[in-house]
């Protein structure tokens, strides 16, 4: 939303350093910057400002002598000036004519756009300098015509006493940093605040006319209002102006206008723009000729029932939705936007101007529904205060008085059953002190007194206890607590004022929580073993996810490839495996992300995993060496984790992308806490991995309930080991782990069993060795035994059909 | 009898013939030995007259020991040559690298969400979890911020049905917080949240917050303050410039903005920081007592502050990251750039 400093000026004197009438380009940049930061500081939020007036000290009225057609153009003209002296120059504007006021731009000049004006030749003939649009010269968007002044303006003059509010500064605030402040939305709330915020200003009052309206006794058409509106219509007031003319409003109107953003168009609608503007109170004018003997009535909508608004599209309604209606007719979407045939036109010369209050729910959600947002809507969806509508009408009056005569009023009418209740807060001084965090000597009561009464309360300090009427501009759902006070004399203290005070509080061991924990180790330890971390996004696209009938779906996603929240790592997981490959074939990559499903009853289960991922060039040579590898490096994972041994276990899959033979689940204390795999040649295929890649998948939930390992010192035996060697025959396909289980539990004096190597014989049998260690806990292993032992051992695997090579 | 003078010649002479261990060996052994010229003379000591017997005694022990000094000096001499020569057939280049020996690393988010968590945890903040999958109740209306409130506009929403949505701040920890932990307490909870908007360099749907609370008696802005100041500086070092101006969440009461001096620019001003030379880092503020209401915490007895950090934002101005999207499509040198 956009503030003029010379608006807001219209309402207070701001102190002479501040007044940039008369002060040069430069200063009025550093005043804005400094206007901008005490405004950011202690109100609300300045995104931005436009300096207007760059051009004024250049400018020069004119008067054109002749206009010749320019003898290498159809369209252009040249064009005689005096300002003093004769100048002719060349000019496109289809308006010229002799005898006209205009506004000259000497060579030099720096247009509003800060674009400067430069000595050209246009199709052969010089122009030096040109006529302005009312565009260039920051009156309004009309560029498609020179800007005509009226016929007794004194020419050569410079523009600043046509033009005194030309130079300006407009401050962009972010809507955002005001949506609690529906006094903001106008002018005069932030020359309220200025009132606070610049010593020795003074704040004015709104309206010039001190007029009190008086209620008519009998309305010609009166306005009703519906059974079914009595919560959403907090006060409606309005009257009807005769004898209206419409046309353009005064040159400095529209100029406003045109600066902070809105349209002059005719000074009917300009009225109600205007006095929204700068009061904050959205207004609406009917021609009162178009309505029928039934007056205005005030409605929910019924069902289907359509509008075809001003704002260029159809609003389909529902009993949810105010209206205004005449004779049943639904003219208005209350204060919202009105209907193409409610306002008024060029031959209208009788008015009906309505200010009213509406239920700011009631606005939003209609807004929100119909999708049609205006500059109305949005400060009626914030409820406004009550009490600025008559004053909007005492301001309208004002405001015609600038393109008539004499303007005068009947038929008012002020619907406001349930008017305003005062509003009182109480709060201790102590408060204060308490919750900002300073002392009483760096904010004397007396202080506090002055700025809340400054701000519009009405306040009585007694015995250290503050009783505050809080003003009617704050009441609607802005001030209603103590602590809303606290940050009104916090933002007026400065909250950089503060000193920063450590707590007293009792020491507690901190606890950051298990799967945290668990989270952070498994990083760390994946890190140290060369592993880079990557994150990716949880929403993904409907063909990526695993099991549909228990995932998320979005109702409104932003984009279709992330319209579900994830079920799954896998795919994403390959995909960037895939991308990242284009630069690096050999990778060691991990991510640990959460995965969404839903519960039996609808709940939902959110379980953090880790996908870790190994990809190595296939060499010729290549014994799947990557895959013992990944198979370490989460041994040493687990183990730094403190978690017993894991088993591996094969198991065939279930998913088709996973490879049948290449599977297994990691098994601790019985429970599976992941799966290692390859991925299937098709799916490889489709992704086009040509290395070798494993994967692991890790659910970390699992972990936590895992009972870590308690260290209890082994001792050793002091009776020597057996070693035994041996090299057993066995199928291709057969996992030593067989064969090691076998080995274990023949004896309990195996001690220790390990696979020194493998080889293949021929396609069917491979060469497993295997080391055996005997041990005895009670005494050596005489020579007898260990020959014993070790037959057995043989034996055992043999009867198994596994036999010692040949 | 054989002269001291006399061994002493021999040995120099045999001494001069010696040039290798072996050679040294023999000397060795025909002097010091158990059958040498020493032990020889030794044992002939008894046909020595009585006076001078001590004296000769003493002066072949005297000669044996420099005999042996001797020895022993050119035997580590030769020790010392043989190393030198075994050295010699050996040597490494020490500046080639193993296979696959890049360290890994660490995610930035993750490095940025650490050391925010690692600052207050030393603190005794509780490290809480939180669901991503939130219900209105806990994303919006405990939070202060009920339907049809202007407020909901600051964060458009991922709605999955049955009044669920993705949660659109850390903030619904705070609920949960309190319910379970009661007052006092500190927590801290970092995460993902999501919002429904079109993503850009400096935009994403998914991104990450990390939310703090401090709920106990007479909490004030003083305080707030210490905290951020400590946090502050712990990430950007201590010369961090801050400063705080009023704004408005549902949340807290009152509620402010943090803003950090912009770093790429200093302060002075630049297309980062819209030419003003600040960065806005942080929403905070006193816990607004509707919110403790909802936490079950007595508002009358306690107070506190709150407060919500961009961790996505903060890692790309600590470590000058200028697209968001790089975080979740970074290729492995980027993601290098945090080993």
């Amino acid at each position: 939303m956009k503030i003029s400093l010379n608006w807001v000026s219209d309402f207070i004197t701001l102190p002479q350093k501040y007044q940039i009438k008369d002060k040069p380009l430069n200063k009025i940049e550093e005043l804005a910057k400094e206007i901008a930061e005490k405004i950011t500081m202690s109100i609300c939020e300045v995104d931005d400002w436009e300096i207007w007036g760059r051009s004024l000290s250049y400018l020069k009225t004119a008067k054109i002598k002749a206009v010749a057609d320019h003898p290498n153009s159809d369209k252009l003209h040249l064009v005689t000036i005096t300002a003093g002296e004769e100048i002719t120059l060349v000019c496109g504007a289809p308006n010229v004519r002799e005898g006209m006021i205009v506004v000259y731009a000497p060579t030099g000049t720096v247009l509003e756009n800060g674009l400067e004006i430069k000595p050209t030749t246009i199709r052969g003939v010089e122009s030096t300098g040109m006529l302005c649009s009312a565009k260039e010269i920051g009156l309004s968007d009309e560029d498609d015509t020179i800007l005509e002044l009226p016929s007794a303006t004194e020419i050569g003059q410079s523009l600043d006493t046509l033009f005194p509010d030309h130079k300006d500064i407009v401050f962009d605030i972010d809507n955002k940093s005001i949506t609690h402040r529906a006094d903001l939305w106008g002018h005069y709330g932030f020359a309220r605040e200025f009132a606070i915020l610049f010593k020795d200003s003074e704040l004015k009052p709104i309206v010039a006319r001190p007029v009190d309206l008086v209620k008519a006794d009998k309305i010609e058409k009166p306005i009703q209002v519906a059974a079914n509106c009595k919560d959403t219509v907090q006060r409606y007031s309005a009257f009807v102006i005769d004898n209206i003319k419409v046309k353009p409003s005064p040159a400095k109107e529209q100029q406003r206008l045109y600066r902070v953003g809105l349209r002059a168009i005719n000074n009917i609608v300009d009225m109600t723009n205007y006095i929204m503007t700068e009061i904050g109170q959205p207004m609406h004018a009917f021609d009162a000729d178009t309505i029928t003997q039934q007056g205005l009535s005030i409605r929910m909508a019924k069902q289907g029932e359509t509008l075809d608004t001003l704002a260029g599209k159809d609003a389909s309604l529902t009993p949810q939705d105010m209206v205004i209606c005449n004779d049943d007719k639904v003219l208005v979407v209350a204060g919202i936007v009105g209907g193409k045939e409610s306002g008024v036109h060029e031959s209208t010369t009788k008015i009906i101007v309505e200010a009213a209050t509406w239920a700011g729910a009631t606005i939003r959600r209609t807004s929100s529904r119909i999708g049609i947002r205006t500059d109305s809507s949005q400060r009626f969806e914030k409820t406004l205060d009550p009490s600025t509508t008559l004053l909007a009408l005492q301001r309208s009056l004002s405001f015609l008085e600038g393109t008539h005569e004499e303007v005068d009023y009947t038929d008012l009418m002020d619907y406001y059953p349930s008017p305003l209740q005062e509003k009182e807060i109480i709060l201790q001084v102590q408060d204060v002190y308490k919750r900002l965090g300073i002392a009483e000597n760096q904010l004397h009561i007396n202080t506090i007194e002055t700025n809340l009464k400054k701000l519009g309360f009405q306040v009585r300090i007694v015995d250290k206890e503050i009783k505050l009427i809080v003003p009617s501009w704050r009441q609607q759902k802005d001030i209603t607590i103590k602590e809303d006070i606290i940050e009104e004399l916090g933002r007026i203290y400065g909250y950089n004022e503060i000193v920063a005070i450590p707590p007293k509080l009792s020491i507690v061991p901190s606890n950051m929580n298990k799967s945290y924990q668990i989270q952070r180790t498994v990083q760390d330890t994946l890190v140290a073993q060369g592993y880079n971390e990557l994150y990716s996004h949880p929403l993904i696209a409907e063909n990526q996810v695993h099991k549909k009938e228990t995932s998320w779906k979005l109702i409104n996603p932003v984009s279709q490839d992330q319209s579900y929240l994830r079920d799954n790592l896998a795919n994403q997981f390959c995909n960037r495996i895939v991308s990242l490959q284009k630069n690096e074939l050999n990778l060691q990559v991990f991510e640990i992300g959460r995965i969404y499903s839903t519960s039996q009853d609808g709940n939902p289960i959110e379980q953090d995993h880790a996908y870790i991922a190994i990809t190595r060039e296939k060499q010729k040579e290549s014994n799947n060496e990557s895959f013992y590898t990944l198979k370490n490096h989460i041994n040493r994972v687990l183990s730094v984790l403190q978690l017993p041994q894991a088993k591996w276990e094969r198991k065939i899959p279930q998913n088709k992308w996973q490879h049948k033979n290449i599977y297994a689940e990691i098994i601790i204390a019985n429970q599976k806490i992941g799966t290692i795999f390859a991925l299937s040649p098709s799916y490889s295929n489709s992704l086009s991995i040509r290395t070798e890649a494993y994967f692991a998948e890790i659910a970390i939930h699992t972990l936590e309930a895992i009972e870590k390992k308690q260290y209890q010192a082994v001792e050793e035996n002091r009776f020597p080991v057996v070693r035994f060697e041996i090299s057993i025959e066995a199928p291709i396909r057969t996992d030593y782990s067989v064969l090691e289980n076998l080995i274990y539990g023949y004896e309990k004096r195996v001690f220790k069993v390990k696979c020194l190597s493998v080889y293949s014989l021929n396609i069917e049998i491979k060469s497993i060795s295997i080391e055996i260690l005997f041990q005895d806990q009670n005494g050596t292993i005489s020579a007898d035994d260990a020959k014993k032992l070790q037959d057995g051992v043989v034996a055992y695997l043999a009867s198994y059909g596994y036999s010692l090579k040949q | 009898m054989i002269t001291l003078e006399q061994i002493k010649q021999d040995f120099q002479k045999e001494w001069q013939g010696m040039h290798s261990l072996a050679d040294m060996e023999k000397i060795k052994i025909a002097f010091l030995g158990k059958k040498g010229i020493i032990a020889d003379q030794m044992k002939l000591l008894r046909d020595v007259p009585a006076a001078d017997r001590a004296q000769r005694g003493q002066d072949l022990n005297r000669l044996k020991q420099e005999i042996t000094d001797k020895i022993t000096e050119q035997n580590n001499r030769f020790l010392e040559q043989e190393e030198e020569k075994l050295m010699d057939k050996q040597w490494l280049d020490i500046s080639l690298e193993s296979a696959y020996n890049l360290a890994g690393a660490l995610h930035p988010v993750t490095h940025m969400r650490r050391k925010l968590e690692d600052v207050f945890l030393s603190m005794g903040f509780q490290l809480l979890k939180g669901n991503h999958v939130e219900t209105e109740y806990y994303n919006f209306e405990a939070l202060n911020i009920p339907k049809d409130h202007p407020a909901r506009d600051m964060q458009d929403t991922f709605y999955l049905g049955e009044n669920r949505l993705l949660r659109t701040h850390t903030s619904s920890i705070q609920i949960h917080g309190m319910k379970k932990l009661g007052a006092p307490l500190r927590v801290i909870g970092s995460g993902k949240v999501f919002r429904c908007e079109r993503v850009d360099a400096s935009h994403e749907s998914c991104f990450h917050q990390l939310e703090g609370m401090l709920v106990d008696e007479d909490i004030s802005l003083a305080h707030l303050k210490y905290f951020i100041d400590t946090y502050t500086k712990a990430v950007f070092g201590s010369n961090t410039k801050m400063r705080l101006r009023p704004a408005y969440f549902p949340f807290v009461e009152p509620g402010l903005e943090l803003d950090l001096n912009c770093m790429l620019c200093g302060g002075k001003g630049c297309s980062a920081c819209k030419q003003t030379g600040w960065i806005e880092v942080m929403g905070c503020g006193l816990v607004h007592p509707n919110v403790l209401q909802a936490g079950d915490v007595d508002s009358k007895k306690y107070s506190g502050f709150a407060f919500g950090i961009g961790v996505d934002r903060f890692a790309m101005m600590a470590y000058g990251i200028k697209d968001i999207r790089l975080l979740y499509n970074g290729g492995i040198p980027f993601i290098q750039s945090f080993a």
